[in-house]
């Protein structure tokens, strides 16, 4: 096995933490998060122009970049676009051009926010008169920051997909107040709303949840990241009883264990990278890896950004300091798609199920 | 990033798979691990039978008895090992602690005359470096080197040192310098085990086995050229036999433990009642998960390290992670026994199985440097953070 990035991923890796440490330092992230919407368009225009939305990007390319904008805590409909949308449309759809020129489009699948996760994806809608959409949807993630959604329904046993142009529409986001300001998730309620029939991929449930699944780890290992070092910063200055506090075991060894945590799911998301980009094969110990690596990685992000914020001490607590911004959304991306438990069970499952 | 096997590894690992199954079923019975704690002269012979096959020292040079294959075939060796069930080589301290420290501070002579033996297990090795005063702190070592003539004659106290019951050998550090620093005032000795005034003393471990030892060195002689690096440069070797103790060792423990979970999911199937399922469930995935990450993580480190490298003092996640996996996945297999779980031995389930590993596994975050060692090493030489010492 060989976990080397290319020159060109490492290339891209530096480029994106240059750009976004430039124009998204963590002052920047907080205003953007407080206001009520959460957008910075010109950001969307500077990714496209970076080639962040070409589809020759291959998946372990675009780990690279979420896991450098989950480090930046970057607030835009860019993750879903590429992470859910683009791998569900076929290659004719002219929706599937439109994102390489830079549009963003969200996905908006569930119902019931007592069955939100991607499996649980109801029947798609029909259309009236003209092209003509009334549904409602909830929990669409970065609803008010995307060009237009994508509602995603199942039509005689496959995914089917519909679009909403919410850039010419916003009366249908029904906002909701978030604790992450960073990634939103809105209510989406059409009424006779223009919509599109899209055309589809064969892309079924399973391998668009095991592809979200290690996007979002992907981004987390990134906020996992950066969430540490704000307490490894803090324990290597600060100073009481007339010691640095980093030289104390209860402290380092509290950074130490979110340090291991983050490493371990490092590996599992890297790998987990892999088995997407080379395609699932049906080997179900291969969605386990990619269940397991969403869980990891999201779960050591929470650790982190607790870990550092205890270490933070009062500071940790207030909303001046930036630290919450990232505790939010390790939060969000713990509870996307399934909690710990969930994927644990499905996992231990498949596992005693597997070695019979 | 490429993660499946070259050619090369394709062929070496259907090679060795296709041996091991031959051999394991030829040389063990039901339960080979048991088999090879409970005889030594038993896990001898397999080791010599591994190592006339080729499958020892896979990765060493050519010219000290190796095959010059790539690390990732060394990788594969415990992956295949742990999947067949079979016991590794019974010089694990020798493989893989004293070979890599005399293929690095050793002269040609030396490794002619220590490489083969250890290869083939007809020498068994055991380290000599804990102290009664000297544990966690390495560098505090007392035991004392007074040179005489082309001799060092040798007085102190080892302790924790494993199979010196068993031990041709052992790796001694020792103390040669007054009025300097530790980091200078240590020396790296090659003591013969044979050699009078070495007494070993066996040690019971709470499991009530006795895999560690305690060594009395009374007026005992050693000839300068069984040095190993220059008088008082001591401390530069152990880091050498320290780091290989967390790169190499990451590996078999990873193999391990894929083993050990193996077994736990057909003891939790077969009798799983005390428990509730989902806690079954849950730990299994757990422990399921670690040995992917620990797998993934070896080969990482590897790669990031560089074909040669070792992986520095990033190696001691995996010992901090497996060694709280593998004590978590114990007490749950143990615990599945509810009530039952008091007794042992023969009374008990898998003859008491369970009951040991239980016990056993609590040395696993003390043993080959504790896990709050571990912990500062990461701190100070990974994160950065200041020395608290």
């Amino acid at each position: 096995m060989d976990f080397s990035f290319s020159d060109e991923q490492h290339l891209l890796r530096k480029l994106a933490r240059e750009y976004l440490t430039d124009r998204l330092p963590p002052e920047r992230i907080g205003e953007l998060a407080d206001r009520a919407a959460g957008r910075d368009s010109t950001v969307d225009r500077e990714l496209f122009e970076m080639g962040w939305f070409g589809d020759e990007l291959g998946f372990v390319d675009l780990l690279v970049l979420f896991e450098e904008a989950g480090r930046a805590l970057l607030p835009s409909a860019w993750f879903p676009t590429v992470a859910v949308v683009r791998p569900l449309l076929a290659a004719s759809d002219e929706l599937a051009e439109q994102i390489r020129n830079g549009r963003t489009c969200t996905l908006a699948w569930a119902a019931d926010r007592a069955r939100s996760a991607l499996d649980r994806t109801p029947a798609l809608p029909g259309l009236v008169g003209p092209g003509l959409l009334t549904t409602s949807r909830v929990l669409v993630p970065d609803l008010e920051q995307a060009d237009s959604v994508l509602v995603l329904g199942l039509d005689a046993g496959r995914l089917g997909g519909l679009e909403v142009d919410t850039g010419a529409h916003p009366e249908v986001i029904s906002r909701c107040p978030n604790v992450d300001g960073t990634r939103r998730f809105h209510d989406l309620h059409t009424d006779r709303t223009p919509a599109r029939r899209v055309q589809l991929s064969a892309t079924g449930i399973e391998s668009l949840r095991a592809r979200l699944w290690v996007a979002l780890a992907a981004e987390a290992l990134g906020v996992a990241g950066r969430a540490l070092d704000f307490g490894i910063e803090h324990a290597r200055t600060r100073t009481q009883f007339g010691r640095i506090i980093g030289t104390y075991q209860g402290v380092s060894h509290r950074l130490v264990d979110a340090y291991v945590r983050i490493e371990l799911a490092r590996s599992l998301v890297y790998r987990a990278a892999g088995i997407i980009e080379e395609g699932l094969t049906g080997d179900p110990l291969e969605i386990a890896v990619c269940s397991a690596a969403k869980t990891r990685a999201a779960g050591a992000a929470v650790f982190a950004a607790e870990n550092s914020i205890q270490v933070l001490g009062g500071m940790g607590m207030t909303w001046e300091h930036p630290i919450h911004r990232w505790l939010k959304r390790a939060m969000t991306l713990n509870a996307w798609d399934g909690n710990p438990d969930t994927h644990l069970d499905r996992i231990g499952e498949s596992i005693m199920a597997f070695s019979t | 990033m490429r993660f499946s096997d070259t050619v090369e590894e394709q062929r070496f690992r259907a090679e060795l798979r296709a041996w091991l199954a031959d051999a394991v079923r030829r040389h063990w019975g039901d339960d080979p691990i048991t088999e090879a704690r409970q005889d030594v002269q038993r896990l001898r012979d397999w080791s010599r039978l591994l190592h006339q096959a080729g499958w020892i020292g896979i990765t060493w040079p050519h010219e000290y008895g190796g095959r010059g294959l790539p690390q990732s075939c060394q990788n594969i060796f415990y992956e295949e090992l742990g999947r067949a069930g079979a016991p590794n080589h019974i010089n694990t301290i020798g493989l893989n602690f004293v070979a890599p420290t005399i293929i690095e501070w050793g002269d040609q002579d030396q490794a002619r005359r220590f490489l083969p033996p250890l290869l083939s297990g007809d020498e068994i090795w055991c380290q000599g470096f804990s102290e009664p005063g000297a544990g966690s702190d390495l560098a505090n070592v007392r035991t004392r080197a007074v040179l005489d003539g082309e001799e060092w004659v040798v007085n102190g106290q080892k302790i924790w040192s494993s199979f010196a019951h068993l031990a041709d050998m052992c790796i001694l550090v020792v103390r040669t310098e007054e009025d300097v620093p530790s980091h200078r005032a240590l020396t790296f000795l090659l003591l013969d085990m044979r050699t009078p005034g070495v007494t070993v003393r066996p040690l019971t471990q709470l499991t009530g086995a006795a895999e560690f030892n305690e060594v009395f060195l009374d007026d005992v002689r050693i000839p300068v050229s069984r040095g190993l690096g220059e008088r008082g440069e001591g401390w530069r070797v152990i880091m050498t036999t320290l780091e290989h103790e967390r790169g190499t060792l990451a590996m078999e423990l990873a193999a391990d433990f894929s083993r050990q979970l193996d077994r736990a999911v057909t003891h939790l199937r077969d009798n799983a009642t005390a428990v509730p399922d989902h806690h079954v469930r849950r730990g299994v995935a757990d422990a399921w998960v670690l040995v992917q990450e620990l797998r993934y993580t070896n080969y990482r480190f590897r790669t990031e390290a560089g074909e040669t490298g070792s992986p520095g003092p990033k190696g001691s996640v995996a010992k901090i992670a497996w060694s709280e996996g593998h004590q978590r996945l114990t007490a749950l297999a143990l615990e599945s026994q509810g009530l039952a779980s008091v007794l042992n031995g023969a009374s008990a389930a898998e003859s008491g199985y369970w009951q040991l590993e239980r016990l056993r596994s609590r040395g696993n975050s003390i043993e080959g440097g504790t896990t709050e060692i571990q912990k500062n090493i990461i701190a100070e030489r990974v994160l950065g953070l200041p020395r608290g010492r």
